[in-house]
């Protein structure tokens, strides 16, 4: 394979403009971003549920640190057959789907723009601006397969898949300044958009679960199987490093 | 750990030949100079060792930078219960002025009370540095 | 006595400050009056949060000049924020504005029901107020939904013991203990709730949880004390047979060794021996 001499235009012409302009799309994102996001409203039955599952959930773990008298007082508490919280709190399933939920629905469509549509738009710019220009060449032999990934726009077969087309030179750019945006934005940056597709594939997590039943239900289920040991017992034995007399060596061995 | 502090400090007098004579106690709430149930069962127990103890209840709108006498008010203890004492002259001018030197010290931040004595046990709550100030102004 | 260095001192204290969550009003107001006012341009984005803390502090020493500067440049900042308008809540507090500081909140839940920083400030304003039962009242509401806020367990605990609800106090301190299991200071507390409690029961719990506390901090002076106390008043007047008294004794005589160690290895011969502890 003949080595291909670049016109150095092309360096200026095409591949720092390419770098520039996904720079600046990448920062006038963030910015647009953070004076569209519609602030978050926490609603206060959703906090006070996460809160009391955390609560039933250190009390799981951690219930053994207080008197056995007062740990049965609060599992009691939660699931009681006729007065417990879990069982007698009834929720409604909030269903999340976009459709019925409005203010899902305006976030869903802002991110959109943001994201996806300027992605769209500028790529399809680049290509038709710059088609047909050999950007760049990675320094290292790649196979074949990469060549429809590097040479969108430029249909050469006898060509080496170490060039990288303008178009292709777009998305590789988009991908690689994240960490340019972190140096300049900050952490946390809108411009990310990796993170954002990333957000959308493993589905939303949310801080309380759409089925706050379900929740409680596992929680019950979990705390009725719950019994712990005092951790106290017998302590100051340990601390004093006396003697075990028979009796204690019985009384340890009855919960064995 | 007042139980301890106070047998502490009642072995330490006991030993020198001095008493607790007293109790004093600024309340949190910026208007409130009543006494409290702790103050009075404090108190209390302070009588029973040294039947003419007093207890100070500091007034804590009368603190300010600039030494004033009678910031407090003083309860004894008359047929069982605590009786507010009238207004009598406590202190005399050597003391004011003492006190106004040390104020402009900011000796108040160097006092070591039982309390930081039981953070780090170096502390000294018979606070000799501060005695010997006291004993050098008067 | 400002010199170059100094804001940039001050700054670094101030961050620390924020982080640990020390609250010295005195000092933070006259690090930004002698430091930080000049240069308040050189602190940048910080500036706002700087400007947060010292109003906060000037009211906590009542340095209302400073205050109502710091107020005025951060609502002319971010007009209409909860957050500065917390800030007027809390100076309209300072200047015993109660009325108009209730309602500054109560509009501010009315939009956000959910913010919890603001209704902690309506109990704050009813404990400054000395009305103590209400402030229970409302705090024990504020646990029931958010069931999860440390800060305000520890405050009802502080508010039931100065009511004298020994019962509900030691209820909190075991939210307190759950928590943060590793804290010698919570098992420490409750102990000593336990101890002024009375009662055999109570005096065994106390002298378990000391023991855990100088398990988890061997220099936690208050629990070996604690604990010396606690086993012999159960060894003296609460012993339940001959067997029970000998092993209250001998963790008395145990705890009692470990204090006069610490005394040996941190003070002079001299103050030792001059503050020497009775044997009880």
């Amino acid at each position: 394979m003949a080595e291909l001499l670049l016109d150095p235009d092309i360096r200026f012409w095409v591949f720092l403009p390419i770098v520039l302009i996904t720079l600046f799309i990448g920062i006038i994102r963030h910015y647009l971003t953070i004076l569209l996001s519609s602030e978050k409203k926490s609603d206060l039955q959703q906090v006070a549920d996460s809160h009391i599952l955390i609560r039933s959930r250190i009390l799981r773990e951690n219930g053994k640190y207080i008197p056995k008298q007062a740990f049965l007082m609060r599992k009691r508490y939660f699931n009681d057959e006729e007065k417990g919280f879990f069982k007698t709190e009834k929720r409604e399933a909030a269903v999340k789907s976009p459709m019925t939920d409005p203010t899902m629905m305006t976030d869903m469509l802002k991110g959109n723009v943001t994201n996806v549509l300027p992605m769209i738009v500028i790529g399809g710019w680049i290509n038709w601006a710059f088609s047909g220009f050999l950007t760049t060449k990675v320094p290292f032999p790649l196979t074949l397969r990469f060549k429809p990934m590097l040479q969108r726009g430029v249909e050469l077969v006898s060509l080496d898949a170490s060039w990288v087309s303008s178009a292709s030179w777009y998305f590789l750019n988009v991908f690689g300044l994240r960490s340019m945006y972190t140096l300049i934005l900050g952490q946390d940056n809108a411009a990310d958009q990796t993170k954002a597709m990333q957000e959308q594939m493993s589905g939303s997590a949310m801080m309380a679960p759409p089925d706050p039943m379900k929740a409680f239900k596992a929680e019950w289920e979990a705390l009725e199987l719950c019994n712990p040991q005092w951790a106290l017992q017998g302590i100051e034995e340990d601390l004093t490093d006396t003697i075990i007399k028979p009796e204690t060596i019985y009384i340890k061995n009855k919960f064995a | 750990m007042l139980e301890v502090a106070l047998l502490q400090i009642d072995a330490y007098c006991r030993s020198s030949g001095l008493v607790v004579a007293g109790y004093y106690q600024a309340n949190e709430h910026y208007n409130n100079k009543e006494m409290d149930n702790v103050a009075k069962t404090i108190g209390r127990k302070i009588v029973e060792h040294f039947p003419e103890a007093c207890i100070f209840m500091i007034d804590n709108a009368l603190i300010s930078n600039k030494p004033v006498s009678e910031a407090y008010r003083i309860y004894s203890m008359k047929d069982n219960q605590w009786r507010m004492l009238e207004k009598r002259h406590t202190v005399d001018e050597d003391t004011l002025a003492t006190t106004a030197s040390l104020l402009k010290l900011d000796v108040c931040r160097k006092l070591i009370d039982f309390d930081n004595h039981l953070d780090n046990l170096k502390y000294d709550w018979r606070n000799l540095e501060i005695n010997e100030m006291l004993s050098r102004c008067m | 006595m400002a010199s170059k260095n100094n804001w940039e001192e001050a700054r670094n204290y101030l961050r620390k400050m924020r982080e640990e969550q020390m609250r010295d009003g005195e000092y933070v107001v006259r690090l930004w009056e002698e430091y930080l006012e000049d240069n308040s341009h050189k602190l940048g984005d910080e500036l706002w949060t700087v400007y947060e803390q010292v109003c906060i502090a000037a009211l906590d020493c009542r340095r209302m000049d400073v205050a109502e500067i710091c107020f005025e440049a951060l609502s002319a900042k971010f007009p209409g924020s909860v957050r500065v308008r917390r800030l007027q809540g809390m100076k309209y507090e300072a200047e015993e504005r109660y009325e108009y500081a209730r309602r500054e909140y109560d509009d501010i839940l009315e939009e956000d029901n959910a913010n919890m920083f603001v209704r902690k400030r309506k109990v704050a304003m009813l404990k400054s107020q000395n009305k103590i039962a209400e402030a229970i009242e409302e705090l024990y509401q504020y646990t029931k939904k958010f069931m999860t806020d440390f800060e305000a367990w520890m405050e009802l605990c502080d508010l039931y013991l100065v009511e004298q609800d020994y019962t509900k106090a030691v209820f909190c301190m075991e939210e307190l203990i759950m928590s943060n299991p590793h804290n010698h200071l919570y098992h420490q507390k409750y102990a000593e709730i336990k101890y002024t409690q009375g009662g055999a029961e109570n005096m065994e719990l106390a002298r378990s949880y000391f023991a855990q506390a100088v398990k988890l901090n061997p220099n936690n002076m208050r629990a070996l004390y604690g604990m010396f106390l606690s086993s012999s008043h159960l060894a003296h007047n609460l012993s339940k047979g001959q067997k029970d008294k000998q092993t209250n004794t001998k963790y008395a005589a145990w705890a009692a060794q470990q204090i006069t160690e610490k005394y040996e290895t941190s003070q002079k011969q001299e103050q030792t021996s001059e503050t020497k502890y009775g044997r009880v």
